[in-house]
């Protein structure tokens, strides 16, 4: 790109408004820069200011937050369930990621296809599916009970585990194809060549390919971490009475108690402490890493 | 002021002109039925009204029953929405842009709007109020159907061990062995848990708090399944994932149209209502008044509980045109409804945030 540039004719910035390069390429930009501010600017700015005047500037939304123990309760107690369940979905999404990689490219394309397939299914329907199989009398407890394995049926439904599952499920594929698409830049001889100067498999997994993959992991977590904050139907559908998440207090404040203030202060906490952890990453991985650029 | 000329006109024309009318409207209609059934397309001369409910079985019911007629008998253009909630409603009044003329709402929604002044007060010259039960009459709101929220349970999971049969049954978990769940809120459980504790009916408002928490500490560990949604109830008690639930007795009922093995306990239910309201400040508040008169009328309610849905009527005529058999399997029969108390808007409207709060910080810990 910048060769191209040295050698193209830099056009005068005499040259009217509408002949700079600079401003055309602004014109395309425009509708994305629209669409953001719409979206997300405006949006974002009168949740602020929702939570702040009431009609005057006002904090005590934010201190009635601090003073309540129940809300930094749940708060806690969404980001116990979202790294949780980040850490459950990069467990079963890198092993994917890393044999996906080293397969014949027509197994590799079914099981890409696979795996995006399960985006289109809907999620009340993934979590109604875990319920079947989960359930006192679903099909894992059946099948134990069946083969006199076990006497009382287990309890793997309305409690951390049933979260656990069902929220693994539905994001393994968003941490499978961040990893995967990092592994594909990786150049495998660097493994064979670390082989040939003596290294065992598990040195080579260790020292070569799982640092050189760690972008896609970082990505991947951040990407999931930061959905899992604002979920809400899997936790109540697969949960027990402790799986509270704060998006599901939001939800209260806004619909039955139209108390719009207070649950715009919510958001505005939870939108802080997904920042938080934005900068965390940043300050430790580098943002740069997500768009598949290399820290400086 | 025009809406209103044009309702005059309507009512001033001649027996020939509404037969026409009403021919053109109905083969309308039935063109329009068949392409979706969300949109009444008539000769519209009447106006368009747009009307929001809870959907499912339920607007189902109140399409075939009160929608559609009284769109063929005034020609009225009704346009149907689901989902409502209050949020909504006070999103409109404040923009002061409606999406609905009349919708459907719970109590605690109702409750809730009262507050705030955000649904028009009842015009008592066009909604004729005689024969509604006076439970169902609020300055700003009419009911429209009984619903009962109440002990059910699986009859077949239970197999030959005996039934509770009210609360207190079901919080003795010796006597009354099984898996069990309750919703996930606060009101109704600790009206429950009250009547487990010996409270009669006629004392349970204002809620003793510090007692029924006390209760609802003893059934704590006992409840396997806390549920959050209708659908739930239905799916815990079918599967026998639950043997014994708090349930609508709508949904058991439709569940048990289809030979699922399920009882209601009537025992102790909590009454419970939905209403018709018209968001504050609707240009179209006139014709919605009209749609709600009509809706509510013993004939309509009568053909809508009989025909399509398991509530009960608020007009309390409309059992003049529901069987026997059907009328012993609505909230609002008369032995059903002893044995029930009433859900008590009023108290819930200013004690329902301090008592959520209250609640999701004991189910946490």
């Amino acid at each position: 790109m910048e060769a191209a540039e040295n050698i193209m004719p830099v056009e005068s910035a005499s040259g009217s408004l509408w002949h700079r390069p600079a401003f055309k390429q602004f014109i395309l930009v425009v509708p994305a820069l629209l669409a953001l501010f719409l979206l997300f600017v405006y949006p974002i700015s009168s949740i602020l200011i929702k939570s702040l005047f009431s009609p005057e500037f006002t904090l005590k939304h934010y201190l009635y937050f601090l003073k309540t123990p129940l809300y930094s309760r749940v708060l806690w107690i969404t980001f116990q369930i979202s790294v949780l369940s980040t850490l459950s979905a990069l467990v079963v999404g890198y092993p994917i990621a890393y044999v996906l990689r080293r397969a014949r490219p027509g197994v590799r394309n079914f099981f890409l296809l696979a795996i995006t397939l399960s985006f289109m299914i809907s999620l009340l329907v993934r979590n109604y599916s875990w319920i079947i199989v989960l359930q006192r009398s679903g099909v894992v407890n059946s099948v134990l009970t069946y083969l006199g394995l076990i006497d009382s049926p287990f309890k793997l439904l309305h409690n951390k585990l049933g979260v656990m599952v069902g929220m693994t499920h539905i994001f393994v594929p968003y941490i499978v194809f961040p990893i995967y698409s990092v592994m594909m830049g990786i150049d495998l001889n660097l493994e064979k060549a670390a082989q040939n100067l003596g290294a065992s498999r598990w040195q080579t997994f260790w020292r070569i390919s799982f640092p050189l993959s760690l972008p896609g992991i970082g990505a991947g977590a951040l990407l999931v971490f930061i959905m899992a904050l604002g979920f809400f139907i899997t936790p109540a559908l697969l949960g027990g009475r402790k799986e509270q998440m704060i998006s599901n207090l939001i939800q209260i404040q806004v619909v039955d108690l139209l108390n719009w203030p207070f649950a715009s202060a919510l958001s505005v906490i939870l939108l802080l402490a997904t920042l938080v952890v934005f900068a965390i990453y940043n300050r430790y991985l580098g943002v740069e890493r997500l768009w598949g650029g290399v820290k400086t | 002021m025009k809406k209103k000329k044009e309702i005059q006109n309507q009512k001033g024309m001649t027996r020939r002109e509404f037969i026409v009318k009403t021919g053109t409207a109905t083969g309308a209609a039935l063109v329009t039925a068949s392409v979706g059934p969300f949109v009444h397309t008539t000769m519209a001369k009447g106006g368009t009204l747009k009307v929001c409910s809870y959907g499912g079985s339920y607007q189902e019911s109140q399409r075939k029953a009160l929608i559609q007629p009284f769109a063929d008998k005034f020609g009225v253009k009704i346009i149907e929405a689901s989902g409502p909630d209050i949020a909504k409603v006070k999103a409109q009044v404040d923009a002061k842009s409606f999406e609905w003329d009349v919708v459907d709402l719970e109590t605690r929604h109702i409750a809730r709007g009262e507050l705030e002044n955000l649904l028009e007060p009842i015009d008592t010259n066009v909604v004729n109020l005689e024969g509604i039960d006076k439970k169902a009459i609020r300055k700003a709101a009419v009911g429209n159907i009984f619903w009962t929220t109440s002990l059910a349970y699986n009859k077949k999971a239970l197999g030959d061990k005996k039934a509770c049969a009210s609360w207190a049954d079901f919080w003795d978990v010796k006597n009354f062995p099984g898996p069990r769940a309750l919703q996930d809120q606060a009101p109704f459980n600790l009206e429950f848990a009250l009547l487990a504790d010996g409270v009669p009916m006629d004392k349970i408002y204002p809620i003793d708090v510090e007692r029924a928490f006390k209760k609802m500490d003893a059934i704590k560990e006992h409840i396997t399944v806390w549920w959050k949604n209708g659908a739930q109830q239905i799916q815990l008690l079918t599967s026998a994932e639950a043997h014994y639930a708090s349930a609508w007795n709508g949904r058991v009922n439709v569940a048990q149209k289809k030979n699922v093995p399920l009882e209601i306990v009537w025992e102790g239910g909590c009454l419970d209502l939905d209403w018709w309201a018209v968001p504050k400040g609707n240009p179209n508040r006139d014709l919605a008044m009209k749609f709600i008169n009509f809706a509510i009328s013993a004939e309509r309610q009568g053909e809508q509980m009989q025909k399509f849905i398991a509530y009960g009527p608020t007009n309390l005529k409309a059992f003049n045109y529901i069987t026997p058999e059907r009328a012993k399997e609505l909230p609002s029969f008369p032995d059903n409804l002893k044995k029930q108390f009433a859900h008590d808007a009023d108290y819930w409207g200013p004690n329902l945030a301090p008592l959520t709060e209250k609640w999701k910080t004991w189910i946490i810990s």
